[in-house]
């Protein structure tokens, strides 16, 4: 009985599957496996684990961002 | 061959407890080989037919390897090649957070669209759309962001940020069903403009375009004249994305058959020894059969007997008891084969599937060999006369 159940219920527990790639027009799984997820490779990891703060040597980016701050500071300084 | 049924049950009911060791492993093997099998066809199953209901193609812009937002334009371009239909853009991306190595499947959606608004009527059927559709900020999240927002204390609202560093606050409004878990579990389902902002792409920008050929005869050329628009544009088929998956399947699945086969292959080898080395009550079975005036292929009917015995009854129970664990239980420690906890893990519910061709290829996979490593050696003894058997 179970058995019967079970198969007869199957297609109900599809309908809001296919009912939500019909909507997101997507069937890529959740599982979660990053092997599964190239993109999440991309994004950067270089921080320091033991402190966070600490930014990788290699990358200079703060420098010119602390330039281009001066900058915005001297600029408003002068118009107003 | 009525009297050797009968002689067999009779044996069979007065040794059943010699039988009960080959029995309990056999069903241990039935069971563990059945059930990974089990699982493997119901995600597959869900997976194939998840993406049946996926448009046929799908247009990205490349470069390099990577995929690059497109320009919203090309949609006009696609609808006016002959045969293309239900020319539509997609939005969708991951956002990382970084202190906890979590991702989210952020994806962007017309909701005024009439078609999105049947299905997101369909998908969650306690929701009050309209007041759903009165802020644009309002949010659906999957199963899986759900229990981890909750652990780190976000229960109504989420705050994501833009690329460029700019916070945007968002209101958890409901969340997807836990049918829709395979697909669903690590999604978040938000206005396209939102989502545009989040994921950092220009209003004209989109992630790709999807398309459909209803014509399958032309499902070969159209893709070369969409790819021909742009030097820089991949399409994917559906076919193709199918075809992507089954090889997965079919390389974890044969990654299982393959250990499975090594452990029925020592099973089976302590079976023949112990067989060929039949000595006292096995062996004398057999040559006082003889000696009573049971032909060679009476013997052998009647050890076939025996076996198909043990075979029904360990194959009927290995995988009866897998369809349980798998479909009742959803099968708690094994699916982790297929399921690697890495992101947000995931809780699937499995649709029960049976697929005759997996049923039978069970049963081939255990049947034929366990016959045959016990009717050799018995053959072997039943072949030498009655006289030199007893003595």
């Amino acid at each position: 009985m179970a058995l019967f159940d079970y198969l007869r219920s199957a297609k109900t527990l599809e309908k809001p599957l296919l009912s939500l790639v019909h909507l997101t027009q997507h069937s890529s799984l959740a599982f979660g496996v990053s092997w599964y997820e190239p993109r999440l490779r991309r994004y950067q990891k270089a921080i320091f684990a033991p402190y966070p703060e600490l930014v990788p040597a290699d990358r200079l980016g703060f420098i010119y961002n602390f330039k281009v701050k001066l900058k915005g500071i001297k600029r408003r300084g002068i118009t107003k | 061959v009525k009297g050797i049924v009968r002689f067999t049950l009779l044996h069979l009911s007065r040794e059943l407890k010699r039988y009960f060791g080959v029995i309990f492993l056999s069903v241990l093997l039935l069971f563990f080989l059945s059930s990974i099998l089990f699982i493997s066809v119901s995600i597959e199953k869900m997976l194939l037919s998840a993406i049946d209901a996926e448009p046929d193609f799908v247009v990205q812009k490349l470069k390099g390897e990577r995929v690059v937002p497109i320009d919203k334009n090309i949609g006009d371009e696609l609808i006016e090649i002959a045969g293309t239909t239900k020319t539509s853009p997609r939005v969708y991306g991951r956002y990382f957070v970084q202190n906890s190595n979590k991702s989210f499947f952020i994806i962007g959606i017309d909701f005024l669209d009439e078609q999105s608004h049947k299905a997101l009527e369909e998908i969650v059927k306690e929701i009050d759309l309209n007041k759903f559709l009165l802020n644009r900020k309002n949010i659906l999240i999957g199963e899986g962001v759900k229990k981890w927002l909750d652990a780190n204390e976000y229960h109504d609202n989420l705050k994501l940020f833009t690329p460029k560093g700019k916070a945007v606050n968002f209101k958890i409004f409901s969340t997807l069903p836990e049918k829709s878990n395979l697909i669903s579990y690590d999604m978040i389902l938000m206005d396209i403009k939102s989502a545009k902002k989040i994921l950092g792409l220009k209003r004209s920008e989109v992630t790709d375009f999807t398309f459909n050929v209803p014509n399958e005869l032309e499902w070969e050329i159209i893709p070369i004249k969409v790819a021909s628009l742009d030097y820089d544009l991949r399409v994917i088929s559906k076919k193709e994305s199918k075809k992507a998956y089954e090889e997965m399947f079919d390389f974890k699945n044969g990654l299982f058959l393959l250990l499975f086969l090594m452990v029925l292959l020592a099973f089976l080898i302590i079976l023949y020894q112990r067989y060929s080395q039949i000595g006292g009550l096995e062996r004398e079975t057999i040559g006082a059969l003889r000696a009573i005036g049971w032909s060679m292929q009476d013997v052998l009917l009647f050890k076939f007997l025996e076996a198909v015995f043990v075979i029904a009854i360990s194959y009927l129970l290995g995988v009866t008891l897998a369809y349980f664990y798998v479909f009742y239980f959803d099968a708690p420690i094994l699916r982790q084969i297929f399921i690697a906890p890495d992101n947000l893990g995931i809780e699937l519910t499995f649709i029960p599937q049976i697929d005759f061709f997996i049923l039978v290829s069970i049963f081939l996979f255990y049947a034929l060999p366990f016959m045959a490593s016990i009717l050799i050696p018995v053959w072997k003894v039943a072949v030498k006369s009655p006289k030199e058997v007893l003595r």
